[in-house]
């Protein structure tokens, strides 16, 4: 008996791109004796890339070391070993060998200088299309020496940014809880450092247990919850990178926590506990006011705001079990997003708006995943023994977590990319926890 | 015992009656069925690979040619060789940047592939010739001119007109023609003795030759002197003529000036009524009133006579109607060979192509490449649609990447004959389901 099979290019795609396709190939079958290829699917492999070593006038800095680094690290790059070199760039403004390059398999090729500028480091970089045979982008940048692994970050943003067509997340910080010590007794402190653990510097000293540090989304300011070891409840502090000022937000009879910053860095929206039961709160920052958003006889934590900030995510356990509920910004009536199987915790909504972030708690195991805002196309990007604290990069493509292998050993920072795909160790001193992934430091006041 | 029929109750019998009706009927309609019709073998689709062609013909012609020739009635008058496609392109052409240029180009934004430069299409030499031949046209023919009468003649004939004067010039005529036949005689002789010296220097295959020139300047010669003579005879004899009827001649003359005249003033009136009437026309055209297409639809409307057509045109004249072919003559990739092709080659694309974006656009890149019989690419490959979307270009710029790096293509000896059915490639990226 016949029974109807699909063509294989057919079977390959969603149905919602299966009717643009089908289209595709009708309009253009009408139109002319061409061949029409439906090409979906591909490689998830990294792409070839070779980063040249700068051409050293005067500044002698591993600039390329870091931008190899980088896109490594961001998964969609495979760099080349220098052993497969065909040439050595020497002079910076001669076009490379495409050919020779072709041959090693490099698809995209990074040359750049680095010279002294009257006492100041400029560095330039050209990004070549080496099947193309042309340039695709090429920029150079000027700062003081000490500086030049942000120069370095720069340019890997913007070579990840051309070829990708998404913003670039390297040139930013990461704020955590850096754990030391045996796990009896483990002492914590809040520490920040570059995305790439480079730059690490503790920010706290050791009279205060930390947790839940947060990055304003458009400054160095960073908000979080701390137990004075002396004594006395636990409070919400403020605290400027750039100056080292801490200051306390309100000062709350009971304990207040998980505090994020709203979009536009004016608000700090947090949980203030009640009677056993604990509610949303919004504090202008300003003027110090509050804005009480929630009345419920539940746990609501965890509150995120929606990058446009006309809705916030929370978590609740209004309905028996953790789940995440979605209401607007001002309060009002919240509406539950997640139904999945398990509990769900520590929502954050992405940068660009298009995903939020959670802990899923099923059975015995801690994952990591995302849903879109209403709930549908939930995807758990990593499961594990224990993983919690998504965070999102600025660019919203990578989430930054910890995992937590249990025993003796301690949490570590891990990196994932929203497909899943690309996952890495964040490098980092000792046991690190709750990470905050900060903005880009060139858009930060 | 059978009951006696009671024709006042007639359903018994009646009912008897139909059913054998019905039993015959059923006996003879059931006997026979009509045989099924054989069933024709299926065509393969394949096969049938364009209809279009087979279909080329004319419905109202009779037979079946194995070429369809195109019905043309008339030879056209222009030939145009070239579509008005190549005409526009044939600009002066860009010079396709150096590898060097293209290096160091900072713009990202145009950093499309550089498209091969379109080597300029030769002017078709038939243009040139149509192009070179209005001047000849334009430069009228030399018109034949009658030939001029002798001057001897004319002054002759003008003497003639002189009565005083003609029986001397005759007298002088007489003289001077026998001085000519005198001397042409002695002229003839010596030609004659030069020639009969020449030829005895000459070689013998020469002579011939040279005999038959000599004859042919002699008979030339006599030739030109019996014209001579014969003219002179004529003068002589028009000149007696002419003065032994003066009168005559004087009344034709006369009769001739007049109906020159006449015929000059005919040619002046009629000139002049042409004038006028060019004139009258000129005059009309300008009061005319303006251009109305009403009017013409008008008429147009109000012409009872049916369409006609003044024939098709082409380039040789050919009255046969076909009624099309009786196999297309175009190599067509079937269906099946097409969708596998298209397997294959995509296939290949895919295999070099590396995703370097976390999401997809919502508008998928499409991209166009023309391939080589060999299978590598003609020329760079083609972006066809554009989107405002970051990730758009990322997807196109991978797919382009992956198209070149994958180039020549492995494609199957048995595909050569559809080289044209699949040189153009059109490919759309869609990585919706990676992501």
């Amino acid at each position: 008996m016949n029974h109807f099979k699909m063509p294989a290019f057919l079977q390959q795609y969603s149905v919602s791109s299966a009717l643009g396709a089908m289209l595709f190939v009708a309009l253009s079958t009408a139109a002319h004796a061409e061949l029409n290829i439906n090409l979906s699917g591909g490689n998830f492999q990294p792409m070839p890339i070779a980063i040249t070593d700068c051409v050293n006038e005067g500044q002698a800095t591993p600039v390329a070391s870091v931008i190899t680094n980088n896109l490594s690290r961001s998964g969609l790059f495979q760099p080349l070993p220098k052993e497969q070199f065909p040439e050595r760039i020497s002079n910076f403004d001669v076009p490379p060998q495409f050919d020779a390059w072709k041959a090693r398999g490099a698809q995209a090729l990074v040359t750049c200088r680095v010279s002294n500028d009257g006492g100041r480091l400029k560095a330039e970089f050209r990004l070549f299309d080496v099947f193309a045979n042309q340039q695709l982008v090429g920029q150079q940048y000027s700062t003081d020496p000490a500086s030049w692994r942000r120069v370095a970050h720069l340019i890997s943003d913007a070579v990840y940014s051309r070829i990708t067509g998404e913003k670039g997340f390297f040139d930013s910080r990461v704020v955590f809880i850096d754990e030391s010590g045996p796990a009896k007794h483990r002492r914590k402190r809040l520490a920040i450092m570059d995305q790439d653990g480079a730059n690490f510097k503790a920010l706290s000293g050791s009279d205060m247990l930390v947790v839940t540090p947060r990055f304003s989304p458009n400054s160095q300011e960073i908000t979080y919850m701390g137990f004075p070891l002396s004594g006395g409840d636990p409070k919400v502090y403020l605290l400027d990178v750039s100056r080292g000022s801490r200051e306390v937000v309100g000062n709350f009879p009971n304990m207040s926590f998980s505090p994020r910053f709203s979009p536009d860095g004016r608000r700090i929206i947090m949980s203030l506990e009640q009677n056993g039961n604990a509610n949303l709160y919004a504090m202008d920052l300003q003027s110090r006011s509050m804005t009480r958003l929630t009345t419920t006889a539940a746990i609501d934590t965890s509150p995120s705001y929606s990058p446009d900030g006309s809705q916030i995510v929370f978590e609740s356990d209004r309905g028996g079990t953790q789940q995440l509920y979605l209401m607007p910004a001002g309060g009002g009536s919240a509406q539950r997003i997640s139904f999945g199987e398990g509990r769900y915790s520590t929502p954050v909504w992405s940068p660009k708006g298009d995903y939020i972030a959670f802990t899923r708690q099923k059975g015995g195991s801690f994952g990591i995943g995302i849903m879109k805002p209403d709930g549908s196309g939930e995807r758990i990007l990593t499961e594990g023994f224990h993983n919690e604290g998504p965070t999102w990069a600025p660019n919203g493509r990578y989430l930054m977590f910890f995992r937590d292998p249990g025993g003796q050993g301690g949490p570590k920072l891990f990196m994932v990319d929203i497909t899943g795909r690309v996952q890495v160790q964040v490098p980092t001193p000792n046991y690190a926890s709750d990470p905050a992934w900060g903005p880009l430091l060139s858009e930060t006041r | 015992m059978l009951k006696r029929i009671d024709w006042k109750e007639p359903g018994f019998p009646l009912s008897i009656a139909l059913h054998l009706v019905a039993v015959l009927w059923g006996l003879f309609a059931f006997s026979s069925p009509p045989p099924f019709d054989a069933a024709n073998e299926a065509i393969p689709v394949e096969v049938v690979s364009d209809v279009s062609e087979m279909t080329r013909g004319s419905k109202k012609a009779e037979k079946v040619l194995p070429n369809t020739p195109e019905q043309v009635d008339k030879v056209a008058d222009l030939r145009k060789e070239n579509d008005p496609g190549q005409e526009k392109t044939d600009t002066a052409s860009i010079k396709p940047p150096t590898k060097q240029e293209e290096t160091v180009k900072d713009d990202p934004a145009a950093a499309e592939p550089p498209q091969a430069a379109q080597p300029p299409i030769p002017t078709p030499p038939a243009r040139q010739e149509a192009a070179k031949e209005p001047p000849k046209e334009a430069s009228q023919p030399p018109i034949p001119t009658p030939p001029s009468k002798p001057v001897k003649a004319a002054s002759a004939v003008a003497a003639a007109q002189d009565e005083p004067d003609d029986k001397r010039e005759a007298e002088i005529i007489r003289e001077q023609q026998k001085k000519d036949q005198a001397k042409k005689a002695e002229e003839a002789r010596k030609l004659a003795d030069q020639k009969k010296a020449e030829e005895a220097q000459k070689l013998a295959d020469q002579k011939a030759a040279e005999q038959k020139k000599a004859d042919e300047a002699r008979k030339e010669e006599a030739r030109k002197l019996a014209e001579q003579k014969k003219q002179l005879a004529d003068k002589i004899a028009a000149a007696e003529a002419k003065a032994e009827h003066e009168a005559k001649l004087k009344a034709e003359k006369l009769a001739e000036q007049r109906k020159k005249e006449a015929e000059a003033k005919a040619k002046a009136v009629a000139a002049a009524k042409k004038a006028a009437e060019d004139k009258k026309r000129q005059e009309a055209a300008e009061k005319a009133p303006a251009f109305d297409p009403n009017a013409i639809r008008n008429k147009l409307m109000a012409s009872h006579e049916r369409p006609t057509s003044s024939g098709s045109t082409g380039a040789q004249v050919s009255r046969t109607p076909s009624l099309g072919t009786r196999t297309a003559t175009g190599a067509k990739l079937s269906p099946s060979d097409r969708e596998a092709l298209v397997g294959m080659i995509g296939d290949q694309i895919r295999r070099c192509w590396n995703l370097t974006v976390t999401s997809a656009p919502s508008v998928k890149p499409v991209v166009h490449i023309e391939l080589a019989a060999n299978g590598e690419l003609v020329a760079a490959p083609r972006l066809t649609n554009s989107s405002g979307e970051p990730n758009f270009r990322a997807v196109a710029e991978s797919g382009m990447r992956a198209i070149r790096q994958c180039s020549p293509y492995r494609i199957p000896a048995k595909y050569a004959q559809y080289f044209d059915d699949w040189k153009n490639i059109n490919v759309r990226l869609d990585p919706s389901d990676l992501l």
